[in-house]
């Protein structure tokens, strides 16, 4: 069975949990948002973004190597040469909570809808500026093309006896200079060609938000977890 | 100075935040190669900057009040809706360094869009950028970390302010 969403909605979710994870204070309720999003994120898209949970999963080592080094209080275990201080694993639990809250929204979001109908929905339905949707979809576009001029460019430096991936800030210079003048050009002329075609005089067509059980579900769940964010 | 924005700017600021979506994602790579061989400090001071570029390089190229903050904020939305680890952290972040950023040309009316207003824009960001890390990372980092952490950062966003600059007006 496939679950419909409203793409404005999952947007606002997901927005909301990120704001979560920066806001929320007490343990209780970042593990109850954390835990509660990431299983229903993990059942909705674990087929579609294993290599996305196995990064997320090995940020999680990198986290607790950084607790490891810099956290203080009490020393708890001692394993060998390692000390394991007590502001290591409160630290790991809470930083890895609020990861999960954050890699959650990914999930639910990124399994429900996709950009371009989140694009359309907020243009729509939410009075989203016509020219905001117009440059976050030309964006989307673009993206690609980027990422293959980017590999363009990368072959061309390892031909020139260049380094690949850019390290120092005069490495980034060279390997700008070029993806943004292609772009420019690119885009000079995609905004010719748009107003050309009357994008300017173009009417937004307003469709009421239409709202389904699933929609529902999930502004009851955001409304619960804010609660429980502002009482416990 | 008008906030007025011609469909040939909205396609600008698109490639803005296309070419940054596409290098945010990318600068990943230096970063985490970065911070493996010479630690956190050294990659923040190498890295950092990239993040805080698309606000100095839009103002350089559009030069209209409003074109940092949005090619900033942009950038990160288009970031955010790849799919990715941190969700709709990228939008946030560019949010406030972009505002940071904007700032700057607006505390001097959008009279100029210099290299010294790049250096600036570049750099202010580390501001926001690292208060918001202070949220999730506060249980593990001192306080002292985060305070080199922000002189660093607010280095490297000088450098590559500068750097957006001279690439954006020898590309105009």
């Amino acid at each position: 069975m496939k679950i419909k969403a409203n793409p404005s909605i999952l947007f606002l979710y997901g927005l909301t949990l990120t704001i979560l994870a920066f806001t929320l204070r007490k343990l209780n309720p970042l593990a109850f948002s954390s835990l509660l999003n990431l299983s229903i994120g993990l059942v909705l898209g674990f087929r579609k973004y294993r290599f996305l949970i196995a990064a997320f999963l090995l940020s999680l080592v990198g986290v607790a190597v950084n607790a490891l080094i810099f956290a203080g209080g009490e020393p708890v275990y001692h394993i060998g040469c390692l000390v394991i201080r007590s502001g290591a694993i409160t630290g790991f639990i809470e930083v890895s909570l609020r990861l999960a809250l954050m890699f959650s929204a990914t999930l639910i979001f990124s399994s429900l809808t996709n950009p371009r109908d989140l694009l359309r929905s907020l243009e729509s339905e939410l009075g989203l500026p016509k020219q905001v949707s117009f440059t976050v979809s030309l964006s989307l576009r673009l993206l690609k093309i980027f990422e293959t001029d980017i590999r363009e460019i990368q072959a061309v430096r390892k031909s020139r006896g260049l380094r690949t991936t850019p390290i120092t800030p005069s490495d980034w210079d060279s390997f700008l200079s070029p993806l943004l003048s292609l772009g420019l050009e690119r885009g000079r002329w995609i905004g010719i060609a748009t107003e050309l075609r009357g994008f300017s005089l173009r009417k937004v067509k307003k469709t009421c938000l239409k709202l389904g059980f699933v929609d529902f579900l999930l502004l009851t769940l955001m409304l619960i977890q804010v609660l429980a964010s502002l009482l416990f | 100075m008008k906030f007025n924005y011609t469909t040939v700017d909205l396609a600008i600021l698109a490639v803005v935040a296309a070419l940054f979506g596409a290098v945010f994602a990318f600068a990943w790579t230096p970063y985490y190669a970065i911070k493996a061989i010479g630690g956190k400090p050294a990659a923040v001071l190498l890295t950092y900057g990239i993040w805080y570029m698309a606000a100095p390089l839009t103002a350089t190229l559009l030069k209209k009040p409003g074109s940092a903050v949005l090619g900033e904020t942009l950038a990160g939305l288009v970031e955010s809706l790849i799919p990715q680890i941190g969700g709709s952290s990228s939008l946030i972040y560019a949010f406030f360094q972009g505002l940071f950023s904007e700032a700057v040309y607006a505390l001097g009316k959008y009279r100029s869009f210099g290299s010294l207003q790049a250096v600036l824009a570049g750099a202010v960001p580390a501001i926001p950028s690292i208060l918001l890390d202070i949220f999730i990372w506060k249980s593990i980092y001192p306080l002292e970390v985060f305070t080199i952490l922000t002189v660093l950062a607010m280095a490297s966003g000088a450098i590559y302010g500068f750097i957006a600059y001279k690439i954006a007006e020898r590309t105009r």
